[in-house]
């Protein structure tokens, strides 16, 4: 291609430009249109599906949701998560503002877990905190967010230019004025002049390289090179806390995360290689990431994600997550060793580094508005400073910021010109050698070196050889060579890359002390030192080129946490390291092949494909939908969901009734999508298919009357003598919201197991004492996990006999499934019975009895011997879970029921 | 600088016999831009080894034409 001339270029205009079309990003420009701005989002991707969401997210990881968590808990694990260092105005806003965004994406028709009686159903995942709220169906999220984009009356404000990637924020008197950067498939130059810029861009996830030395291996989605960090510094912006580097636990060699957080709530846990649960912290941390790696490193490595123990039943329904959302190669993964969570557990090890402030601390420094220190410019998302943050963290702050920007925006008369042409010459350069450095060696040799000199454990003196290696490779990236818009981009991206590097080297010099355990471990000064750096740590670029430092004080907190006080002492400049060296910008002309013009064809399937993009109306699909030909018709019912245009509920319904499987599945994965946004009386309707031969279709009836909560007692205890054991369980679930303990009752005798586990469980959330025979029936089920849920729910029951006799004679089960369920019924017991087999629980060879036992022995801590028992558990037990409950059950005030 | 030419193994694979001429979709949607048409065939194929083994081309693909494959170093 040739170098396009600097007056050559896409010139756009908005009042609030957003970098970056992803979690942040989509949300940002929602708030700023709804706010009554002129948005433009520019994305270097492809909004519906890029960033972290591209294929959803299997759960919330920090939802505060009244009743499960208070704001100021939440805060105060964040502050104690993060050592000290946190700005308790930002956490606060996503602590307080969490739930309305849970119900703000809920009405645009985003699923996220709900118990039997229609609550979320929050999880505890940590032993502190109840932040976990799943999303089974979470992988539809950024569809849904580019859905919401397109609607008509969003489409008038809000412009999207796909694969446009902003180089250079553009600044005029210190305020941001706009950026500049380029179509990364045209090559095109493009300019844009905007009354204010959120920066969305996401973590930095190409710093260190992935163990597998495969350069877009890595945990974070590739595309985020770190291009924000670098935007925001030349913008001169201030970043914080880039010495506090990402790392996550995750699949080895897949780089993705395991889950833990999905496995945990269905018995999964990570042991080491002798079965021991090892991980002594409470919660996410840098000193849980130096655990793992400390495990890893010892006699006790490897560590294991463990799930073989798990019934059948169980896998598979975690299969059917794990394999669809956030990550669905994983099952592609393991098939290709030949592995299976029924007979491997799997091995887990820690990522690459990065930066991200959303997951640890390390991003662009914020207000509690997502602005930064540059007038006129904001930064949400991981990109941002806001420790923990998240997906929800990211929805709050990029609704905070598109806010705040469309309020407070100030059209700029012009751009400046000479930056204008630095950003021309960075983008360009390496066109005018196409003989050049190749992108893909350069990388992989720049990152290979974070990787031996930056990734923690550091010293002084490896950091050392760090600056000097990236300050060098300067000079190779000048000399990378380019012949495709895409080469460009890629090599320009390697420049965010080497920016990050040396900012992150040289923060982590400047902090002379450890914290945030494996994040800033620096082994040449081991111990943290509040008295010199109980502060945040700052570094933005002066108009010098040079890099500068400050301690930035630790703001008073709102909320107090003991063992954390923030010293009261003023902002102070630290250090000034060498100026950047600005490139050279001579450019050449370059011959290349232009790509060929796209052929079209009128396929029907190409013609709804392209509908697609317009967000067509149900006349438009309608002809479509009665097509002769079967894959025409799936086509458009997914087109319908995805647009989901007035009257698209009977649509959907109305195909459940198609002669084609396929087609009936794509109207059964379309309701069940938008069951969110179904209208109401879409109850009545479905009731047509209660009787249809397609069992996906019957189920799906069942589950949506009790999702929608359109569904009647009798719509349930019909479903209840359905065939398939799939719609029975459903029924089930339904009939808890009806508080039918009768109806419940009669299906203790039902033939499939996973339906007598559901009403044994339905049963406990009831607490019904009517139900108590049906519970002793279940009780003494020929089945191990029947008779083990049995006993669990009698709990709740208060634990009359026969139940206490039963669940002191489960104890001592050959199954551990069942001794867990007994030691948990019996906290329903009194203690005088309780108490003594619990002692000998507390002992059991099962590490899950083990925890069971000492859990519910923490409800009578006033006994002497319980409390020698904790106290010895405390100390002695070789499980890290086990230890934890007891010393909580120690330390814990006033004990309360175990959970 | 010579150009040496060396062969790779991409995860991601077309069935071209699937892949109807004219849709662009999976290369309009791969967040790597790593998907492109064949001028010569007009059918989808991977035209650089740059992968997040996300999916998306595999789940939205109106024929089920892509197979998602992990990277060779991976796998
Ligand atoms: C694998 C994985 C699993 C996770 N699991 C969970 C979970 O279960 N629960 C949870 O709460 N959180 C989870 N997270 C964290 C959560 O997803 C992120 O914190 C959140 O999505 C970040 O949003 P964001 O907008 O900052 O970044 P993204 O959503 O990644 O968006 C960044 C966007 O910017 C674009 N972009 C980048 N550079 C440029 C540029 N120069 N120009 C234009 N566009 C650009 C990218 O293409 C992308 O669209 C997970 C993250 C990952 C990676
Ligand atoms: S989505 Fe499928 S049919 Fe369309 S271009 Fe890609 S491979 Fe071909
Ligand atoms: S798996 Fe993801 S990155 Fe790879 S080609 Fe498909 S869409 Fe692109």
């Amino acid at each position: 291609m040739q170098v396009p001339s600097v007056t050559d270029r896409l010139e756009l205009s908005c009042d609030v430009l957003v970098v970056g079309g992803g979690t942040a990003g989509t949300m940002a420009a929602i708030s700023a249109a709804e706010a009554g701005a002129r948005v433009l989002v520019l994305e270097k991707a492809h909004v519906r599906h890029s960033g972290a969401l591209a294929m959803g997210m299997d759960g919330v990881n920090n939802a505060v949701i009244p009743g499960s968590a208070t704001p100021e808990e939440y805060v105060a694990e964040i502050t104690r998560a993060n050592d000290g260092i946190v700005n308790q105005r930002t956490i606060y806003q996503t602590a307080s503002r969490g739930h309305d965004m849970i119900r703000r994406l809920e009405r645009y028709g985003v699923k996220f877990e709900k118990d039997a009686h229609g609550q979320y159903a929050v999880r505890q995942v940590h032993r502190s905190g109840s932040y976990v709220l799943p999303m089974p169906e979470g992988r539809d999220i950024k569809k849904v967010l580019y859905r919401v984009l397109r609607e008509r009356s969003m489409r008038q404000r809000v412009r999207i230019e796909n694969r446009v990637m902003p180089v250079r924020v553009l600044t005029d008197a210190g305020r941001a004025v706009g950026v500049a950067g380029l179509h990364t498939r045209t090559g095109e130059f493009v300019t844009v002049t905007a009354g204010a810029v959120v920066l969305a861009t996401g973590a930095c996830g190409r710093l260190g390289l992935p163990a597998s030395g495969y350069l877009y291996g890595t945990y974070e989605n590739p595309t985020n090179a770190g291009d924000g960090y670098a935007m925001a510094y030349h913008a001169g912006a201030e970043l914080s806390g880039i010495e506090c580097f990402q790392i996550n636990p995750l699949i080895k060699d897949y780089n993705g995360p395991a889950c833990a957080y999905v496995a945990n709530p269905f018995g999964g846990y990570q042991v080491n290689n002798r079965g021991e649960r090892f991980v002594d912290c409470d919660y996410w941390s840098g000193q849980m990431m130096a655990e793992v790696a400390r495990e890893i490193a010892s006699a006790r490595g490897p560590i294991y994600l463990k799930l073989t123990h798990l019934p059948e039943e169980t896998i598979s329904a975690l299969e059917g997550i794990l394999h669809s959302t956030e990550r669905p190669t994983r099952g592609t993964f393991h098939a290709g060793r030949g592995h299976d969570y029924r007979s491997h557990d799997v091995e887990m090890h820690i990522s690459e580094i990065g930066l991200c402030g959303g997951h640890s601390a390390s991003g662009v420094w914020v207000d509690e508005h997502g602005a930064t220190t540059v007038p006129g410019l904001y930064a949400a998302g991981d990109l941002a400073c806001v420790p923990h943050n998240y997906m929800i963290g990211a929805f709050v702050f990029g609704d905070l910021a598109g806010t705040h920007a469309a309020g407070s925006f100030v059209t700029p008369a012009s751009l400046p010109a000479d930056q204008v042409a630095e950003a021309h010459a960075l983008v360009y350069r390496p066109l005018a050698n196409p003989d050049g450095l190749p992108q893909p060696q350069v990388e992989y040799k720049l990152r290979r070196m974070v990787n031996d000199y930056l990734a923690p454990p550091k010293t002084a003196a490896k950091l050392d050889i760090a600056v000097e290696t990236f300050d060098r490779m300067r000079a190779e990236i000048a000399a990378l060579g380019a012949r495709t818009p895409h080469e460009l981009m890629r090599c320009v991206e390697v420049t965010f890359i080497r920016d990050c590097a040396e900012m992150a080297a040289r923060a982590s010099l400047v902090r002379t002390e450890s914290r945030w355990g494996l994040y800033h471990d620096r082994a040449d000064l081991p111990h943290r030192n509040d008295d010199d750096w109980f502060c945040h740590l700052n570094l933005s670029r002066d108009a010098q080129g040079t890099m500068r430092f400050r301690k930035r004080q630790v703001a008073p907190y709102l909320v107090p946490v003991e063992g954390f006080t923030p010293p009261a002492a003023g902002v102070e400049e630290v250090i000034a390291v060498q100026p950047d060296r600005p490139g050279r910008s001579d450019q050449h002309t370059v011959a290349h092949g232009e790509p060929a013009p796209v052929p079209t064809s009128d396929g029907a399937v190409l013609a709804v494909l392209r509908l697609a993009e317009q967000q067509p109306s149900l006349e438009v699909l309608e002809p479509y939908l009665r097509d002769p030909d079967a894959d025409v018709r799936r086509t458009a019912l997914l087109t319908l969901t995805e647009s989901a245009p007035e009257g698209t509920a009977p649509a959907l319904v109305a195909a459940l009734a198609d002669d084609d499987p396929a087609v009936r599945a794509a109207a059964v994965a379309g309701l069940r999508e938008l069951a969110d946004i179904l209208p109401a009386d879409i109850g009545q309707s479905l009731r047509a298919y209660t009787a249809s031969p397609d069992v996906t279709v019957r189920t799906l009836v069942v589950e949506l009357l009790r999702v929608t909560g359109a569904g009647q007692r009798a719509d349930f205890t019909a479903a209840l003598v359905d065939q398939a054991a799939g719609v029975r369980t459903h029924a089930v679930r339904g009939l808890v919201r009806h508080r039918d303990t009768a109806s419940l009752a009669s299906a203790v005798t039902d033939p499939s197991r996973e339906v007598r586990i559901a009403v044994a469980h339905a049963l406990g959330d009831l607490a019904d004492s009517a139900a108590i025979p049906a519970v002793v029936r279940l009780a003494a089920d020929p089945e191990v996990l029947v008779r083990a849920a049995a006993l669990r729910a009698a709990a709740t029951l208060r634990c009359p006999e026969p139940l206490t006799a039963m669940a002191v004679a489960g104890l001592t089960d050959p199954t551990w499934q069942v001794r867990e369920g007994a030691a948990l019924g019996l906290a329903g017991a009194p203690a005088s019975v309780a108490v003594p087999p619990l002692l000998d629980a507390a002992h059991d060879g099962n590490l899950d009895v083990r925890r069971a036992a000492v859990r519910v022995l923490g409800n009578w801590t006033a006994r002497p011997e319980v409390a020698a028992l904790l106290r010895a558990a405390a100390d002695g037990d070789t499980d890290a879970d086990v230890r934890a409950y007891a010393r909580r059950a120690l330390t814990a005030p006033a004990p309360g029921a175990p959970g | 600088m010579p150009l040496v030419p060396q062969r790779l193994d991409v995860p991601v694979t077309i069935d071209a016999s699937r892949c109807i001429d004219g849709c662009t979709l999976c290369v309009d949607i791969c967040p790597l831009d790593s998907l492109a048409i064949d001028p010569a065939t007009n059918k989808a194929y991977m035209h650089v080894d740059e992968c997040w083994y996300c999916g998306p081309c595999a789940a939205r693909c109106p024929t089920s034409a892509v197979t998602v494959n992990m990277p060779y170093l991976l796998r």
